[in-house]
């Protein structure tokens, strides 16, 4: 097969899963106690009012016919209006994508090349004890709850040396000094577990690699061991570490969903929170919808990325 | 331990090399596992005592020890750490140190219920989709994946909001969302399993494909899923602990570190301790569960040996000291080959050497 329609292959193979995700999280949404409606107008309702809402976002018809015609504006790229803010969730989400991917980003970018850093370092030494403290330390960095380590920077930069603001997001374009402030902690916090999972992979990865038959000859040639680690193992070592970037994002997006709690970030994540709490059918969908795409493009690049790299990969 | 070593040394030539027994065995050469296992252990015997302590004694063990973790005392909300109250009281004047061994019940039956409703279910569904094959294994992978593809926590959540904040609900949300991980392990392990030859001979032998299945392919397979087993089990204690910190897992008066953290949140200026010991556990429990199943994975790796060579000569040593006639461990005998001996030969003698000066 060649990479064309292996491509292809996999794009198809999308669509059934989001169909899922669209009907999992519509029955979901709909299997929620009460509705939205109650929610939306507090204790004692005027029971005209309730009917005229219920009857004017259509929660009054059959749940099937709800769902045909939420699939069908979907088809249309409409991911459709949230009850309680009277918007379409995409301009919600587009309010609010800026903060998010800002976090999201910021966190990969320090994690990526620091967790490489560390775990070649790791790999190189061995069985050492630079190895073995960062083991400790890797190991430590994935058992640390998020929302945890959180709280403990705001107490310690904010409250005990006051150098950090505790929580709050400012667009960068609006006082990038202010910004930058208001980002170090939330970005630590979710690059943490980030760089942690990464290094782990990478220290393993160049391990394997390193007692490779082709490693001894090149030593045995006098090569330079720095040479031999970047130029030869790393190149090698990377692969494997290819595949789960594209699953990191998954956990980036929970992530974001705990921080921005925690640092009162006007992200997606707490979009969605409220949303849920609200029982915002619309905000619910969506998001869940927008996620679950977003995740499942970052696996198809890793796949075409690897087949790519690798001329051994069979497209099956 | 060292009853069954010496019947171990004269079996070993007729012993094949079962893949889980020997990797338990091999785990006590690792320190990271052992660390590992004894703060599980703690943590375990913590949990199981308060639990006979608030089931069966109406916690009389917690009460002479230290204080009743769900007495309110208005008169002591927020004291700092002090003899009384070695790890303070929260706002309602409870004793953070009591509530904190409670919680231990909490955290470690979420890991456990949790990850074994995922094991089995992600087991069973992953064995059966590989060894069916087909349009069986494309409607289950994609079923699965539809799952995998919504973030764990976003689904974790909504699932929560549809069933209520309770204990038990959460032990069902988080059993669930781990099924795609271990099927994928699982199916992985089935398909090249599948195409050993002992596979081949079973068929020949007539066996039915289930006999296969559950006698042959996934034995074989389950060492791989038992270490991510173990390693997930961290990750779905923080990830309940997420969710009852953001509000939607276990409910008050339950004590879970979770909810602690949750109201700690608030008064993180006048309280710091609140927040600091809940974290604190998690951390450490979550710390056990990864170096166990870290030491776990790496004793699973016939690359990895995880006997330091001096270990591994003096072992040796005490072999030949045992049984004289296996004087020569280099290359002739066979028990040799499942001990991960293999290509330290040259380093052992040297070590031998030293030892036996």
């Amino acid at each position: 097969m060649s990479i064309y329609r292996y491509s292809a292959r996999r794009i198809l193979q999308i669509i059934p899963v989001l169909l899922g995700v669209f009907s999992l999280t519509f029955v979901m949404v709909h299997a929620l106690p009460g509705n939205p409606v109650r929610i939306y107008l507090g204790l004692n309702p005027s029971q005209s009012l309730e009917q005229e809402l219920l009857a004017e976002y259509g929660f009054n018809q059959p749940l099937w016919k709800q769902y045909l015609d939420y699939l069908w504006r979907l088809l249309h790229g409409n991911i459709g209006e949230s009850f309680v803010r009277k918007e379409p969730v995409s301009e919600l989400m587009l309010a609010r994508l800026g903060p998010t991917v800002t976090l999201m980003g910021l966190s990969y970018a320090i994690a990526l090349p620091s967790a490489l850093l560390l775990g070649v370092y790791a790999a190189a030494t061995h069985n050492e004890l630079g190895d073995h403290v960062s083991r400790f330390f890797g190991l430590a960095g994935l058992s640390t709850p998020n929302f945890w380590l959180g709280l403990m920077l705001i107490f310690i930069m904010a409250y005990q040396f006051d150098v950090l603001p505790a929580s709050g997001y400012v667009p960068f374009t609006q006082d990038p000094v202010a910004s930058i402030k208001h980002l170090i902690l939330p970005v630590i916090t979710l690059a943490t577990a980030q760089t942690a999972t990464l290094m782990r992979m990478t220290r393993s990865s160049m391990v394997e690699e390193l007692s490779k038959d082709y490693v001894q000859t090149a030593r045995a040639y006098g090569l330079p061991e720095r040479r031999i680690l970047l130029k030869h193992a790393f190149r090698n070592a990377l692969l494997p570490l290819v595949t789960i970037i594209g699953l990191q994002l998954s956990f980036l997006l929970d992530g974001s969903v705990v921080i921005e709690q925690i640092f009162a970030i006007p992200g997606m994540g707490r979009l969605g929170y409220n949303g849920l709490l609200q029982q915002d059918y619309g905000v619910i969908i969506g998001l869940n919808i927008f996620f679950a795409i977003l995740f499942l493009i970052g696996v198809l690049i890793t796949d075409l990325a690897y087949a790519y790299i690798d001329p051994r990969i069979r497209y099956d | 331990m060292s009853t069954d070593t010496s019947t171990n040394i004269q079996n070993k030539e007729f012993e094949t090399e079962s893949g889980i027994l020997a990797t338990i065995k091999e785990l006590r050469h690792s320190g990271t596992a052992m660390g590992g296992l004894l703060i599980v252990s703690l943590l375990l015997v913590m949990a199981i005592v308060s639990t006979v302590d608030i089931v069966l004694l109406d916690k009389a063990i917690i009460k002479s020890l230290f204080a009743d973790p769900h007495e309110m005392n208005t008169l002591q909300i927020y004291a700092p750490p002090s003899m009384e109250h070695p790890m303070g009281t929260d706002q309602y004047g409870r004793d953070v140190l009591a509530r904190i061994i409670y919680g231990s019940r909490v955290a470690l039956a979420i890991g456990i219920i949790a990850v074994g409703i995922g094991f089995f279910g992600g087991v069973t569904l992953g064995a059966f989709s590989a060894y069916k094959g087909g349009y069986v294994d494309d409607i289950i992978m994609r079923a699965l994946e539809t799952l995998y593809s919504i973030p764990g926590l976003v689904l974790a959540m909504t699932m929560m909001a549809i069933l209520g904040p309770s204990i038990y609900n959460l032990f069902f949300a988080y059993g669930i969302i781990g099924i795609p991980a271990y099927a994928r392990v699982i199916r992985s392990e089935v398909l090249s399993i599948r195409e050993e030859e002992y596979i081949d001979a079973a068929k020949a032998a007539g066996l039915s494909n289930y006999k296969i299945l559950f006698r042959e392919i996934i034995p074989n397979g389950l060492s791989a899923v038992l270490v991510q087993a173990t390693l997930s089990m961290g990750s779905v204690i923080i990830g309940a602990a997420a969710l009852s910190f953001l509000g939607f897992g276990v409910q008050p008066p339950t004590a879970s570190w979770g909810r602690m953290l949750n109201t700690a949140q608030s008064a993180l200026l006048i309280a710091p301790w609140v927040a600091i010991f809940p974290g604190l556990m998690i951390f450490i429990t979550v710390m056990g569960f990864n170096m166990l199943g870290d030491g776990l994975r790496d004793a699973m790796d016939p690359r990895t040996s995880l006997r330091s060579p001096k270990m591994e000569a003096l072992e040796e040593y005490a072999d030949r000291v045992a049984d004289p006639t296996k004087a020569d461990p280099v290359g002739s005998d066979d028990w040799l080959a499942g001990t991960a001996l293999s290509g330290k030969d040259a380093r052992n003698d040297a070590t031998d050497g030293g030892e036996r000066q």
